[in-house]
């Protein structure tokens, strides 16, 4: 008899259904606001270069300038060649399609370099510039990527990135003069220096960027609150009524006037900078929740020396946890009460 | 994401987003309307920061149920925050709401009477129209699990309308 249940909730629902003329209304109000860009372009740019890409490929020339891996930097045909690649570009609009077609392009410089090697051919300085250029712009289109694809894109760029080297300590070694090697020598470092730094660059921001996925992960697991505020998930924090929402819709956070923000902190100063919050009449929720994720996350319950209260980690602490305790231990400083009175074993 | 693609994530949330609301204002038409309207200008206002990665039902549904619980502290404004937080059905008193037929009341209460999780799977899914995978995201559980405890939901409810 599930059924006949069922039935009533959806004949319920149907009372809910909104009038169309308030939908209609609503949908064109909004969409009124949206700037809107002069229609002939947002319909016939992907158009005309679609167009004039395939035109060109039509011709004959661009086609084989393009395909050919005979037209190397020093072949006439080689700035057709750099166009129609600059059109290849454009077309990819999605994420996906603008990582591959970025890593397509670098893979294509080191056989161009391999076979400028290959014929004996000297190497320009611009060669190997255009390839670090492409380089920085495949690792940023590999960024945008999901974490598994992502992984796996870096994985090939790894393998192009080695086979330039390749490519250049091979021209190094056939060099005869001991001064020519040494530039190659010098151009390899160089080389190495700056693609390593870029390397580290994301690296540290992708690292970031997983550490803010996880710290709000952990947030939603424990059942704290949390928003985003100034790029960052910020645990337990002290919200605003009413604050325009932001990006994931949590606790509001955004359009808080300048001299309502709190005031940023230096990372190493313990000392409050904010008046206490005069705690509201049930904090008990909270209290119960910081006692679990206590428990759970086998964490120390310090006494410091101006009285106050502060959680550390221990080496069974998860690292999600951790990564929560800062922003934890930033309320406990305001408001010490949410642990206070509780018979929590303490450590000095 | 760019407001030029806001068109069709309004078209595809606003009735669920507009049920939920509307059981949540005491089945109030006006009320429901403006509540809706507040979500969705919230909404568009936030589009450009919303990351496309993240479930768009899971976006907007705190978006509205956010609003739901200002709305309800403004209106209640000795009452706790997180009080209000934790009650995510803005109970009402059915039996005074005159659209509503009497067995439509009767379902109501029933729900109402239904634990907490249980009660918004049924009002979500069966109410509002979601689809499990929406909840899912909503929620943060899994789709499988919810079936399972919307079927559990059902048969409890047909018990509590046969005691009535």
């Amino acid at each position: 008899m599930l059924w006949f249940i069922k039935f009533k909730l959806r004949k319920l629902s149907k009372r809910a259904e909104p009038s169309s003329e308030f939908q209609a209304a609503l949908r064109k109000e909004l969409l009124s606001r949206v700037p809107q860009r002069p229609w002939l372009a947002v319909i016939m740019r992907p158009v005309a270069v679609t167009a004039s890409l395939a035109a060109m490929l039509g011709a004959g020339t661009a086609s084989y300038a393009y395909a050919s891996d005979d037209v190397l930097p020093d072949h006439p045909l080689y700035p057709m060649r750099e166009q129609v690649e600059q059109l290849v570009k454009t077309v990819a609009v999605t994420p996906k399609a603008q990582a591959a077609v970025q890593l397509a392009f670098v893979k294509r410089r080191v056989r161009e370099m391999e076979a400028m090697a290959a014929r004996q051919r000297p190497l320009e300085r611009r060669q190997l510039e255009k390839f670090e250029r492409e380089f920085g712009q495949a690792m940023t289109a590999g960024g945008k990527l999901d974490n598994g694809e992502r992984a796996k894109f870096d994985d090939k760029l790894s393998a192009a990135e080695l086979a330039q080297v390749k490519v250049l300590q091979g021209v190094r070694e056939r060099m005869r003069d001991e001064q020519g090697k040494q530039e190659v020598e010098n151009i390899i470092k160089d080389e190495t220096r700056k693609i390593t730094e870029k390397i580290d660059q994301l690296r540290e921001k992708r690292q970031d960027q997983f550490e803010r996925q996880l710290k709000r992960r952990e947030a939603i697991q424990q059942q704290l609150p949390w928003k985003i505020e100034n790029d960052d998930v910020r645990i337990l924090p002290v919200e605003a009524e009413d604050a325009p929402i932001d990006a994931t819709g949590t606790v509001p956070t955004l359009g808080i006037r300048k001299d309502e923000r709190p005031a940023l902190r230096d990372q190493a100063d313990s000392r409050p900078t904010q008046k206490p919050v005069p705690p509201p009449s049930n904090r008990e929720p909270i209290r119960a929740k910081l006692r679990t994720l206590i428990e759970r996350g086998g964490l120390r319950v310090l006494r410091r020396r101006d009285g106050g209260i502060q959680l550390a980690a221990t080496t069974s602490t998860p690292s999600g946890i951790r990564l929560l305790l800062k922003d934890i231990n930033q309320r406990l400083m305001r408001e010490p009460e949410l642990l206070e009175n509780d018979k929590l074993p303490t450590t000095n | 994401m760019d407001k030029r693609f806001f068109a069709a994530f309004y078209d595809k949330h606003f009735k669920a987003i507009y049920k939920f609301v509307y059981f949540r204002v005491g089945a109030n038409k006006e009320q429901a309307e403006d509540l809706t309207q507040d979500v969705f200008v919230k909404a568009f206002g936030a589009f450009e920061r919303y990351d496309p990665k993240i479930s768009g039902s899971a976006w907007i549904y705190t978006i509205a149920r956010n609003h739901i619980i200002n709305q309800a502290a403004k209106n209640r404004p000795q009452v706790d925050l997180e009080e209000i937080e934790d009650t995510d059905w803005d109970r009402q008193d059915w039996d005074g709401v005159m659209e509503l037929r009497h067995d439509e009341q009767r379902l109501l209460k029933a729900i109402d009477q239904l634990p907490g999780d249980e009660g918004k799977l049924v009002r979500m899914k069966y109410l509002e129209g979601w689809r499990y995978e929406e909840i899912a995201e909503c929620l943060n559980r899994s789709s499988g699990g919810l079936r399972v405890q919307a079927c559990r939901a059902l048969k409890k409810l047909k018990a509590i309308l046969k005691q009535k």
